[in-house]
């Protein structure tokens, strides 16, 4: 019978280490030939019963209770209408809020991990979506075009400037804080510019947004090596 | 009679043990225990499966399901007859228990051995042990072998007694006994966690008169003799590991061994009868030498393994079942907290558990066709290794189950019984 020459323990004819210190087992040549029954399974076996979802039949079946749960108010809201006024009146705007979130919704859980058709696709139904509520309004376009679009596009713009910027730097501290107040500030001025047509209290806002901005991208490109934050309280505090 | 009802009503309650096991049962805490029987030729599944439905009608407060109510769980007797399934690399993975349909004990046969892994909310070891054994024997007879009856192998033309159903933490619940102070937080082992269903396995395979041989030279039992040597290499992990702390900044060892209070109590009950003793040593005041332990362990067992003492901690467990604020709060809260308490209460105030469900005896003429017995303890994340000792026929199984990735504690175990000159094999998955 083998043993494993550090444990002193015996073990079964065949086994290559010892279970215990994963010491090769000696072999001697005339019992390496013999093949030992196996105690257990090679492989762990999952429960039957249990079937597990794959990401993709998880997202599937998400989008399935979303829009069942969606198509159940959309279709009582417009009957209803159908039923009491004979025609499509007020039920277009729950309609449209139901089409919208079924929208949002559904498009990241059709295109997971495809960040450009992600953001084209939800700012189309942002923007469809604006512009259809400012149409059924009174059917024409008012302030779709002055306000709502170039707002929806320069937020648009700001944020995926911000995340691409966090995105594409090697080092991760406080710049990103420094982007996102250089975001908020850049916004804010737009923001006035496209309301008011003209440049007033929004500058309260973009100096302090750059000029803390500034010193945060200063702070962490001019201290650039690591500190032990730790070892520096040691260090000062001589405990 | 209010226990009578038991046997013919639809469903019944949870034992005082079980409900714990009930709320905290997870992938990580899978709360089961394993017993195996290997045989000496290959299991014939459908003989076995034939077995086990005759079986299974002897034992109706097995042929259950844990359902939810709205303050507590109760176990459901179900029409269907449980499945023989195939063995797994890891045993005692998690059981489903809370699912529709699901019996709370999974039958498994692979190759020569029949394995039943049983959930702690249906039963403990001794139940498990005559579970098994009148499987085994309805097998064996099923393959032709005649046998006498024995102990602890049930009749499957009786009916069952109303006093098998029986939760006897109740029946000898006494309410007017102080209570016990909680014991500080214990040396636990400091390895990191495999991923959840992974159970390392090491037995080890010792002869019996050899150990109880060298256990007489000390003057203790068995379980004092094993108990003194895991209390030893837990002391030797803690002082190896944490050697530049300070002394009186180490956790106390301490480890808790199950006690069958079906043998201090005259109880019948195939369910959950089990309790505690928790031998340990106090690391800050410095490193024990073995005989030191020993004594310790001796005298700390034949103190505690005495009926006022044990009452005294079936008063502390019934009486928290029993708490109106805790009854009143519904099943979602208890779930919420149940496993905060079982950690925090229990799990940390353990270093490790070793339970010694003794000496199986199977008939005779049936132990001939029967290699092995085998018992595999439940483990949890923060105990990390348990250890489970069954003998049967000269040999002694020691079994460690161990949810951690480091097998320190097995090879000191086993290398100190090497040291003292008894021969141990070693098996593993």
């Amino acid at each position: 019978m083998p043993y494993c020459s550090r444990c002193g323990v015996e073990v079964d004819p065949g086994v290559e280490k010892c279970p215990l210190c994963n010491t090769p087992i000696q072999k001697l040549e005339d019992i390496s030939e013999i093949k030992v029954a196996k105690k257990y399974p090679d492989e762990p076996i999952e429960e039957s019963s249990i079937k597990r979802r794959t990401e993709k039949e998880k997202r599937m079946f998400a989008l399935e209770i979303v829009s069942i749960s969606l198509a159940l108010p959309f279709l009582i809201t417009t009957f209803l209408d159908l039923i009491i006024n004979k025609s499509i009146t007020w039920a277009r705007f729950p309609m449209l809020g139901f089409l919208f979130i079924w929208g949002t919704v559904a498009i990241p859980l059709l295109f997971p991990k495809k960040p450009i058709i992600l953001v084209l696709g939800e700012v189309s139904f942002v923007m469809g979506f604006l512009a259809l509520v400012d149409y059924f309004d009174d059917w024409k376009l008012e302030w779709y075009v002055t306000y709502a679009l170039p707002i929806v596009i320069v937020t648009i713009l700001f944020s995926s400037l911000v995340v691409l910027a966090s995105i594409l730097v090697k080092k991760k501290g406080a710049n990103i804080a420094a982007f996102i107040l250089f975001g908020i500030g850049g916004l804010t001025f737009c923001l006035e510019i496209i309301i008011s047509r003209t440049i007033s209290w929004s500058l309260f806002v973009l100096t302090p947004t750059v000029v803390i901005g500034l010193f945060l991208i200063y702070l962490h490109y001019r201290f650039t090596k690591d500190i032990d934050i730790k070892d520096k309280l040691k260090e000062k505090l001589q405990i | 009679m209010k226990e009578r009802k038991e046997t013919f009503r639809e469903w019944f309650r949870l034992d005082n043990a079980a409900v714990i096991f009930s709320l905290v049962s997870s992938p990580r805490i899978p709360a089961l225990f394993r017993l195996s029987v290997t045989l000496k030729e290959p299991v014939n599944v459908s003989l076995l499966q034939t077995a086990l439905n005759k079986t299974i009608i002897r034992f109706p407060y097995f042929r259950v399901n844990l359902r939810p109510g709205l303050f507590w769980y109760y176990l459901r007797k179900l029409k269907t007859f449980p499945r023989v399934e195939a063995d797994s690399k890891y045993p005692c993975k998690e059981l489903h228990v809370r699912k529709r349909g699901t019996f709370p004990f999974r039958v498994r046969a692979f190759q020569n051995r029949i394995a039943i892994e049983f959930h702690h909310s249906i039963t403990d070891g001794t139940g498990g042990i005559i579970f098994l054994k009148t499987l085994v024997v309805e097998y064996l007879k099923l393959r032709g072998v005649k046998a006498h009856k024995v102990e602890d192998v049930f009749d499957i033309s009786e009916e069952p007694s109303f006093e098998e159903y029986e939760d006897s933490y109740k029946k000898f619940y006494d309410k007017n006994l102080p209570s016990i102070k909680l014991p500080p937080k214990a040396f636990r082992l400091p390895y990191k966690l495999e991923k959840p269903g992974v159970y390392h396995l090491t037995t080890g395979i010792i002869p019996v008169k050899e150990f109880i041989k060298k256990a007489k030279e000390y003057n203790v039992t068995v379980t004092e003799f094993l108990v003194a040597i895991y209390l030893d290499s837990l002391q030797e992990i803690q002082f190896n590991f944490l050697k530049n702390k300070p002394k009186r900044k180490l956790k106390p060892i301490r480890v808790s061994i199950p006690i069958n209070l079906r043998r201090i109590y005259p109880s019948k009950t195939m369910r959950n009868f089990s309790l505690f003793v928790t031998p340990g040593i106090d690391s800050r005041l410095g490193k024990f030498t073995f005989d030191e332990i020993i004594k310790e362990v001796y005298h700390f067992m034949r103190t505690e393994l005495n009926d006022k003492y044990i009452s005294q901690s079936i008063r502390q467990n019934v009486r928290a079942e029993l708490n109106p604020i805790l009854r009143i709060m519904p099943l979602f809260i208890k779930k919420l907290f149940g496993r905060l308490i079982y950690m925090g209460y229990g799990e940390k105030r353990y270093s490790g558990s070793l339970s010694n469900l003794g000496v199986v005896k199977l008939p005779p003429e049936m132990e001939e066709h029967v290699e092995d017995f085998q018992f595999l303890p439940g483990t949890n994340p923060e105990r990390k290794v348990s250890c489970g000792v069954v003998s049967f026929k000269n040999k002694l199984y020691i079994n460690f189950g161990n949810v951690s990735n480091s097998k320190e504690l097995e090879k000191i175990f086993f290398r100190k019984i090497v040291k003292m000159g008894i021969p141990v094999k070693i098996e593993s998955n």
